[in-house]
């Protein structure tokens, strides 16, 4: 769902999202070097970050789909607590995703619908499979947070719009705070590491076009 | 307390090892992706968003827990160009090291509670790594924040309770969140967003354990994370390097 002209392609690399644009939308005479450092073009600024948007929200809808999965199970029996948490999670990711919609709307794209394709069979479909008790269904869980903070950590990195840093890191940070309360119904230390690892997160093959 | 002591301290032991991984390679990551200075104007990118994130302060747990005065309008002018900006994250990072260390020793926490701090007091200094691995050598942050110090240090002597103590270290940790979620609303080089996005969650993850100690861990899951109570250049300046 580029905008009309965009040529942009987002190519993943640990860290970092580099936008190449096309050449349609590159004002005359801009010398910018894609991929470096230097300031990217507006063209390319808008179709980069529109394409980190529906990633991330495609994202957002495949956790909602996956705690509405696991609410719709009987067993295994997860407890009122956990059952509660897992609540509470879907709907912060409902929320997150009307963020990221509304932000692609704002910037001039298009509100993103669909869950996650490649993370669906990667991550969900797997991950249900084997969470058939408590434990692995809150291991599960913690995989799916885990997941969603680094991917979101890697796509503040991408990101060029600053005002679209702060909307992706808000959302982020919470899904750290998720990872840290399923950590503590597992009876593991909430927070174990100095820095995000952003590695979780790879390989990057359900970066959306 | 929902979380014994002996668990706490296990827990604690048995997570050292991935975060010293994980530490082990993010300087290599940052200075690979940082970039020598840009032109005069150019290293702004977290002081600018600090400053300019720093309006609306007074969150539930964010400064005012501390006591500490929020920042007001007249207080965000604009950094100096410069080193500056990592060096003001560096030196609230050392603060934070300090002041976890300093709850550590005051004798009123648990020995789980003790260790806990100290492992985050651990976090905090390779936050303060992190950023001045950007730095020239001559320009790195050896100090704490002394306003960060003068601010919370006088009320971390006069607590004498374990929550009031936790409370305490609660407020730090989501102001240093609201810190960094300013810090990345405005452009900064590649090295300084990649170091603020990388800590902000951690720094989160700080605030759940802590609240989960208080029994609040609800109160500490929000949707979204905030930039209020965020600490400005202005209102915690940088001391000499």
């Amino acid at each position: 769902m580029l905008r009309a002209g965009a040529g942009a392609l987002v190519i993943g690399v640990p860290g970092l999202l580099v936008a190449c644009n096309g050449g349609d939308d590159t004002p005359e005479g801009d010398d910018t070097p894609e991929g470096g450092d230097g300031p990217p073009s507006p063209a390319t600024v808008g179709d980069a970050d529109l394409t980190v948007l529906r990633t991330a929200t495609s994202i957002e809808l495949l956790l909602v789909e996956a705690y509405d999965r696991i609410a719709g199970r009987r067993r295994p029996d997860l407890g009122a607590p956990a059952r509660e948490l897992l609540a509470r999670f879907a709907d912060h990711h409902a929320e997150h995703t009307q963020s990221l919609r509304a932000a692609a709307v704002a910037a001039g794209g298009v509100a993103h619908d669909d869950a996650n394709e490649a993370l669906r069979a990667r991550l969900l479909v797997p991950g249900l499979d084997a969470a058939t008790t408590r434990v692995s269904v809150l291991a599960f869980a913690r995989e799916l947070e885990q997941f969603a903070a680094a991917a979101d950590v890697r796509h503040v990195r991408g990101l060029v719009d600053p005002e679209l840093r702060r909307t992706v890191l808000a959302v982020g940070g919470a899904e750290a705070r998720h990872v840290a309360a399923v950590r503590g119904l597992l009876a593991v230390i909430p927070a174990p590491d100095a820095f995000v690892d952003t590695a979780l997160a790879l390989p990057d093959d359900y970066t959306l076009d | 307390m929902e979380v014994s002591d002996g668990e706490v301290r296990a827990l604690a032991r048995a997570a050292d090892d991935a975060h010293h991984t994980a530490l082990a390679q993010l300087p290599d990551e940052l200075a690979e992706r940082h970039r020598p200075p840009p032109p005069p104007g150019g290293r702004r990118g977290l002081l600018r968003a600090v400053v300019a994130g720093g309006v609306a302060l007074g969150s539930a747990v964010g400064l005012g827990r501390l006591g500490v005065a929020p920042a007001t309008a007249q207080d965000l002018e604009p950094p100096p160009p410069g080193l500056d900006t990592a060096r003001f994250t560096a030196s609230i990072e050392l603060a934070a090291a300090a002041i976890y260390d300093g709850a550590a020793a005051r004798g009123v926490l648990g020995v789980a509670l003790v260790d806990l701090s100290q492992r985050f007091a651990g976090h905090h200094r390779d936050h303060a790594g992190a950023f001045n691995a950007l730095l020239p050598a001559e320009h790195q942050v050896v100090t704490p924040n002394a306003t960060a110090m003068n601010t919370f240090g006088p009320q971390l002597q006069a607590v004498d309770d374990p929550d009031q103590l936790i409370g305490l270290l609660l407020g730090l940790e989501e102001a240093a969140v609201a810190t960094y979620l300013a810090a990345v609303a405005v452009a900064a080089p590649p090295g300084e967003i990649d170091a603020a996005a990388a800590i902000l969650p951690v720094e989160a993850q700080h605030a759940v354990a802590l609240a989960t100690v208080l029994g609040a861990r609800d109160d500490a899951l929000r949707s979204f994370e905030r930039a209020d109570g965020a600490m400005t250049l202005a209102a915690f300046p940088i001391g000499p390097s």
